[in-house]
């Protein structure tokens, strides 16, 4: 009876045979997509239309306002960089403020002793970082959980002293001066010092973006993603789990370095008062406000990071309380409505956008009844 | 390359291979040659050694002493995810599966390794993302269509029937077209009929690749393996082919008690 069946002459039908899979190189060859579908070309078209629809926009924008939107985009991109890390590959870290505060002082070292042009110096401060979120990574891919917490948390309060400790090479508590670049005389006389920074984030942002989306939709990301889902699985479906958690992690240094050269220049200022821990945890709050490991999110949460608490501090100055308490009320308001906001959109902003989108597609489409 | 002589002799061989865990000898010189074609059962009571040895055969644990052998190359010290790609594939005990990745997704990853696009050509998204990243897809869903769960393509794995999400596991190790597969307890949590269907889907595996078969349910055992190794406290007590193993009054002793007949 065995016999028959494992030969399987006389149950040809119970049992159907599985093909092998033949890797059809000459298949694969073959497909050609039309020019406008391949990432690199779509995503770079779209991404100049958005700096160029920036750009109009930008120059009907108050100084003031360009300063403000200047002032959120170095947060995107360290957002960006930390929603990678843990939206989709699981790591955690504290220490993405002193991520950021060594971009900053890369491109602060640069400026002061070459004389390298601004994209030079950003793309420098973004591989400084890169590299030494490589070592980083390295040590925590052996660390889980809350022991890589720890460690990055440890990062986050020890890395901002050392400018205080060299204090010749890296300027101490007053930190160094960053000299902005005046825009390009073809840009006109009247474009403004702030419009150029905001569009020099922008450019920046949308490069972020772009790679982001590139990585997330690659071998790569899903790669990513299965390693935070089950690391067991991973191995042995071919997956190497260090080598994806160290790039991860390099990826999201990066971005977080690039972050902090604009924030640096923006603020045209590099001192360890702008990268304490509270830099780092007030990012980590923004993740999970914006939506975590959504392109998107990071948006949302700089903008909350950056107005809300400006918003709380025009609050409550309103209510002509004495400096001290309004000071703490202004802190205390900013805390209840990031409760507010985790209450109502548990996945961030960006989870709540998709819901409510997917649920109007599905009542257009009759599946959902009011 | 491989010579067709060696092909045609091709095993996966466990040689005496011991595995301790510090004072515990998890495996005590073990010896299994797995042939291509054929379906390999390795059964015993709890805590025989049975995933133990699934997990030095891929590539997990490292043994103590031994050797271990694949198309005549010793491969004693490759780690899991090279051993994938030269062809030993598995599935876990329970499901490991990516919840929060759709079942395509999954499948998809079992093919990780087709693809030499290295990770900072994925940040560019170049061309031959693209195209390489569409073959796989392919092949994921050729191998979905194949296991009957192109309906659930889209879906995430908690949200679908156990049987469903096993088989998505099973084709996640199919992916990559492997020599050898080891499925550990494919048929723990599955009804009667769900378990007869994957008898068959076993045996249709086994006509192109070996399969090694870690299973408590011994109807299906008996009806799928060609050659069966019981294992008891870490050593192998029997070896043979299924009626050889039934009439066996050491395994019936050790195994499943004076008086229980199979």
């Amino acid at each position: 009876m065995e016999e028959s069946t494992i030969s399987g002459e006389s149950n040809e039908n119970l049992v159907s045979e599985i093909p092998p899979k033949q890797l059809d190189q000459a298949a694969s060859e073959k497909i050609k997509l039309p020019l406008w579908r391949l990432p690199l070309i779509r995503n770079c078209g779209i991404g100049i239309v958005a700096i160029a629809l920036f750009f109009v926009i930008s120059g009907h924008l108050s100084l003031y306002r360009n300063y403000q939107l200047a002032e959120v985009g170095p947060y995107i991109l360290a957002l960006l960089g930390l929603s990678l890390l843990v939206g989709q590959n699981g790591q955690i870290s504290i220490g993405h403020g002193a991520l950021m505060a060594i971009g900053a002082w890369t491109f602060a070292l640069f400026q002061l002793h070459t004389k390298l042009p601004l994209a030079v110096l950003l793309i420098l401060a973004t591989l400084v970082t890169f590299i030494f979120g490589s070592l980083l990574g390295l040590v925590a891919a052996r660390l889980r959980g809350p022991y890589l917490a720890g460690t990055t948390l440890a990062l986050a309060l020890g890395l901002p002293d050392i400018a205080t400790r060299y204090r010749s090479l890296f300027g101490g508590y007053q930190g160094l001066q960053i000299t902005q670049p005046s825009p390009p005389a073809f840009l006109g006389a009247t474009f403004s010092a702030q419009q150029y920074l905001a569009v020099i984030d922008m450019i920046c942002i949308v490069i972020g973006i772009i790679i982001f989306a590139n990585l997330i939709r690659s071998k790569t990301g899903r790669n990513m993603r299965a390693v935070r889902d089950d690391e067991i699985a991973s191995r042995i479906s071919g997956i190497s789990v260090q080598k994806t958690q160290v790039f991860a992690f390099a990826v999201s240094a990066g971005a977080a370095g690039l972050g902090g050269a604009l924030l640096a220049l923006v603020s045209s200022n590099v001192s360890p008062g702008a990268f304490t821990l509270t830099l780092s945890i007030s990012l980590l709050a923004g993740m999970v406000i914006g939506g975590t490991g959504t392109i998107a999110g990071p948006i949302w949460g700089a903008f909350i990071m950056v107005y809300v608490p400006q918003w709380a501090t025009t609050a409550t100055e309103k209510l002509n309380l004495n400096q001290g308490i309004a000071a703490n009320l202004s802190l205390g308001l900013y805390g209840v409505l990031l409760i507010v906001i985790i209450l109502l959109a548990p996945m961030g902003i960006q989870g709540l956008l998709r819901s409510g989108f997917s649920k109007v597609v599905l009542r257009r489409q009759g599946k959902l009844s009011k | 390359m491989m010579s067709n002589s060696i092909m045609e002799n091709s095993t996966l061989i466990a040689d005496e291979v011991t595995v301790r865990f510090g004072g515990l000898v998890a495996l005590d010189r073990v010896s299994l040659n797995a042939n291509l074609g054929e379906v390999h059962g390795v059964i015993g009571p709890n805590g025989a050694g049975k995933t133990t040895l699934f997990n030095v055969l891929c590539g997990f644990v490292k043994p103590s002493s031994g050797k271990l052998t694949y198309f005549g190359n010793e491969v004693k010290t490759l780690r899991p995810e090279q051993l994938s790609k030269m062809g030993v594939s598995r599935t876990l005990q329970g499901l490991g599966l990516f919840s929060r990745m759709t079942v395509l997704e999954n499948v998809m990853i079992g093919g990780t390794s087709l693809t030499k696009v290295g990770p900072f050509r994925s940040l560019l998204g170049a061309g031959a993302t693209v195209t390489e990243e569409a073959r796989i897809k392919d092949l994921a869903l050729s191998v979905i269509a194949d296991l009957g769960l192109s309906p659930f393509t889209k879906r995430l794995p908690p949200s679908l029937p156990y049987a469903i999400q096993k088989k998505v596991a099973l084709a996640r190790a199919l992916v990559l077209s492997p020599k050898f597969i080891l499925l550990d307890e494919p048929a723990s949590g599955l009804s009667n009929v769900e378990m007869d269907e994957l008898g068959d889907l076993i045996l249709g595996l086994s006509k192109n690749l070996g399969v090694l078969l870690v299973e408590h349910h011994m109807d299906l055992v008996m009806r799928v393996c060609s050659t069966i190794t019981v294992l008891d406290f870490g050593r192998v007590i029997a070896n043979g082919n299924p009626s050889e193993i039934r009439a066996n009054p050491i395994v019936t002793q050790a195994y499943l008690g004076e008086d229980v007949t199979i």
